[in-house]
């Protein structure tokens, strides 16, 4: 069991499969594109490189192409992988983390927890980052016009 | 930083609807957007429940091909 707060997202889903169908699925990069995104990095080692990109279905907006991208923390064959999940185009988006646990039950069954998580809220760190962030922009901005005022004397 | 460059840095995070904008006569005010964290999170949850369902779709697919085929 991975353990969770209210800022992540949790699922689970029973798949009848063996643990090494399920893992190759959501590990391989030919395998993921079939079910997930359309173009898919996944370097299947702990520091390894992930980029995952979903095209835009509306066609007027090519360039807003969705692409997640982050590094393998945990890689356990056929058990559990996880990585992180950034958006570096979106400003002050989180750093999240996706877990994927596999469990054998009964004969050829797979039990599959999903965990998304690191939805930081207004209340903790991305408030805080982003107010520091703001005190430092409205102390430059107060010093710029105090610097214009007393040119002006 | 010039006060462009604090004009600027204010439009990104109000395109990323990290702030809101509100304007008073001349003057826009700029308020944090608590919410956003919540929608990307709203968003990542209705994505996975469709994706898992995709997942479980692919895989069982692909075992009873390869059990025809034994």
């Amino acid at each position: 069991m991975i353990s969770t707060n209210d800022r992540a997202i949790r699922k689970i889903v029973v798949i009848d499969a063996p643990p090494d169908m399920v893992f190759k699925a959501i590990s391989d990069e030919k395998e993921l594109i079939e079910w997930f995104p359309d173009l898919a990095v996944l370097e299947p080692r702990i520091g390894g490189k992930v980029k995952f990109t979903f095209h835009n279905e509306n066609s007027e907006n090519q360039d807003r192409d969705h692409s997640p991208e982050g590094e393998v923390l945990e890689f356990v064959p056929n058990q559990k992988i996880s990585y992180t999940w950034e958006h570096k185009d979106i400003a002050g988006f989180p750093q999240t983390i996706v877990t994927w646990q596999l469990e054998q039950i009964g004969n050829d069954k797979t039990k599959v927890e999903l965990v998304h998580s690191g939805f930081i809220g207004a209340e903790n760190e991305m408030y805080d980052e982003h107010r520091e962030g703001w005190n430092y922009y409205l102390d430059r901005l107060i010093e710029h016009f105090n610097s214009k005022l007393e040119a002006k004397r | 930083m010039t006060l462009a460059g604090v004009s600027t840095h204010l439009r990104i995070l109000r395109d990323a609807d990290l702030v809101k904008e509100r304007r008073e006569g001349q003057r826009r005010l700029y308020s944090l957007n608590t919410e956003a964290t919540l929608e990307i999170k709203n968003f990542y949850d209705q994505m996975w429940s469709n994706n898992l369902n995709s997942l479980k779709e692919f895989v069982e697919n692909k075992k009873r091909k390869q059990g025809k085929r034994k």
